[in-house]
């Protein structure tokens, strides 16, 4: 959960201190992170006080805040969040669908990663949300649209960490696997979707955060329904502190999705988080 | 000779791809009755779209605004992160204080802050520079803060043995230990870059090649507007390659070391 992880290296050499400093201790670290908060809000307050930047572009923290809690009361807002997600997490599985077999296959066969190597720098470097006028004029403002759009944003962080994966194959596990005749569904299901998979959940978990991004752009973009447009409506009434708390709340959805995905990959692969502590320890 | 075994091994699909595409969209074109066929033209008037465009210097003008755009929020991201995230690493109590909030910072869908900076300060040139350099920061930030923290607690005792001053171990040790980290960020940032500068010309804007993309969308012109998006495309491309370059010239010393 820190950013510090212990350090073996200078474990041994630091002699422990009977007094710890008051950020390592839970209660004083739990003070110490509220205090900052508070001091954060206390510095956009005075920011609005003193008008430093525009009520457009800042609008007072209250406002802000009574706009984030009162959102929750309203039918429609929870719509909308329904609306995001789902079309996030539908382009989300079809990416997985089509990425990962296909990263498996490449990963498998130099040659046809080398061909295809062009092609995936280009994908990979392509701001997407660039397509969405001509997906506009091909297939007019509609979720699936959306879909397709997002689809296409977030293939690439599953196609290529599933072919990093699955070229990262022990050749011993192949050749083992090869010698003992398992058939070729075996080989993929249960040799090398296992090895690659810690690598695809990395890229999962990037393409998750990512869906939410580009479903929020396309929506303020193409008004398509959801978070996005609802909060480009607000910001055209001139709302700004509601603008703000849809803000705020895409961002808790962007959170909560990387959590969701980090226990998954948690669950998932518990071996390897056992395999690496078993080589840190040894 | 193995370079040239190498180019066309990663040359011949693309290559057959870009012919299959220019022969299949001129059957199509001219097979098909569908009025929509418009919005998908045949590669040839894409070609023959980029050729008029390129030759007016329209092009020119409107891909120089949005490179101006992105290099100038990257560059704001840069200084702002390295220091600020320099600041931050170096302490652990600040690490350690403010890892929500940065957290918090970075998974936020940053472009849903453009059209609040836009709306906010007009569709000048500026404001999108700050949409860039907002979105941008983070990655450079948090790759900063981790690059410092890594660095092997010895080498930290050896500056403090050899009593370097406060700048020359921040010039000679701290930033150099921490480059390759920080490069990761920038590339990162980088991605982040050109799809902000998309976003921020398509939402609000006079120039750039995201407004040219959008305008000529409006007018309903399909070879235009193919156009524009794939010369986005290889912008963002190029760009991604010369950074690779950059990277590779910086941290020579470091592959150097690993090998």
């Amino acid at each position: 959960m820190l950013i510090d992880s212990a350090r073996p290296a200078t474990k041994a050499v630091r002699v422990p201190t009977p007094e710890t400093p008051w950020y390592r201790t839970r209660a004083g670290l739990l003070l110490g992170r509220v205090a900052v908060g508070v001091f954060l809000v206390l510095l956009w307050w005075l920011a609005d006080a003193l008008d430093v930047l525009p009520d457009t572009l800042l609008p007072s923290p209250l406002s802000v805040a009574n706009a984030f809690v009162t959102l929750t009361t309203e039918p429609d807002f929870w719509f909308a969040m329904l609306q995001t997600v789902s079309n996030a997490l539908i382009a989300l599985a079809l990416a997985l669908v089509v990425g990962i077999p296909i990263g498996l296959v490449l990963g498998l066969l130099p040659k046809a990663e080398r061909a295809t190597r062009f092609l995936l720098d280009l994908g990979r470097s392509f701001p997407v949300i660039a397509l969405l006028p001509v997906m506009i004029l091909l297939l007019g403002v509609s979720s699936q649209m959306e879909i397709l759009v997002i689809f296409l944003a977030v293939l690439w962080p599953v196609l290529l960490q599933t072919i990093y994966g699955s070229r990262r194959l022990d050749p011993v596990v192949r050749d083992t696997a090869r010698v003992y005749r398992f058939t070729l569904p075996i080989r993929f299901l249960k040799v090398l979707l296992p090895a690659a998979s810690p690598f695809i959940m990395t890229g999962i978990r990037v393409a998750g955060s990512l869906s939410i991004l580009v479903a929020m752009a396309v929506e303020l973009l193409a008004w398509t329904p959801g978070l996005g447009s609802d909060m480009g409506r607000a910001l055209v009434d001139e709302r700004p502190e509601i603008a703000l708390g849809y803000f705020f709340w895409a961002g808790v959805l962007g959170i909560a999705l990387n959590a969701l995905l980090q226990f998954l990959e948690d669950k998932i692969l518990v071996w390897n988080a056992r395999a690496d502590q078993g080589a840190t320890n040894a | 000779m193995k370079t040239l075994k190498a180019g066309i091994e990663q040359a011949w699909l693309p290559i057959i791809l870009v012919l299959v595409w220019w022969i299949a969209s001129e059957w199509w074109w001219h097979s098909t009755t569908d009025p929509k066929k418009v919005f998908l033209p045949p590669l040839s008037q894409i070609w023959g779209a980029f050729v008029t465009e390129a030759a007016s210097g329209n092009l020119a003008a409107n891909t120089f605004a949005s490179l101006r755009n992105i290099l100038l929020g990257l560059l704001v991201a840069v200084v702002v992160g390295v220091a600020v995230g320099t600041a931050v690493g170096s302490s652990r109590a600040a690490r350690m204080l403010l890892n929500p909030y940065l957290q918090f910072a970075r998974s936020v869908p940053q472009v849903a802050l453009v059209p609040i900076i836009i709306g906010a300060f007009g569709l000048t040139w500026l404001p999108k520079i700050w949409a860039i350099a907002i979105a941008c920061v983070w990655p450079i930030l948090l790759n900063t803060v981790d690059g410092i923290r890594a660095i092997d607690p010895a080498v930290q005792d050896m500056t403090k043995a050899y009593q370097f001053t406060r700048p020359l171990k921040l010039v000679r040790v701290t930033l150099p230990a921490a480059l390759p980290q920080i490069m990761a960020g920038i590339r990162v940032s980088l991605g982040i870059a050109v799809v902000v500068m998309v976003v921020s010309e398509i939402y609000g804007s006079t120039e750039g090649i995201g407004y040219f993309i959008n305008y000529e969308k409006g007018l309903y012109r399909g070879p235009e507007t193919w156009m524009a998006t794939l010369v986005v495309g290889l912008i963002g491309y190029l760009l991604s390659l010369a950074f690779l370059l950059v990277e590779k010239t910086t941290l020579r010393w470091y592959h150097e070391s690993a090998q």
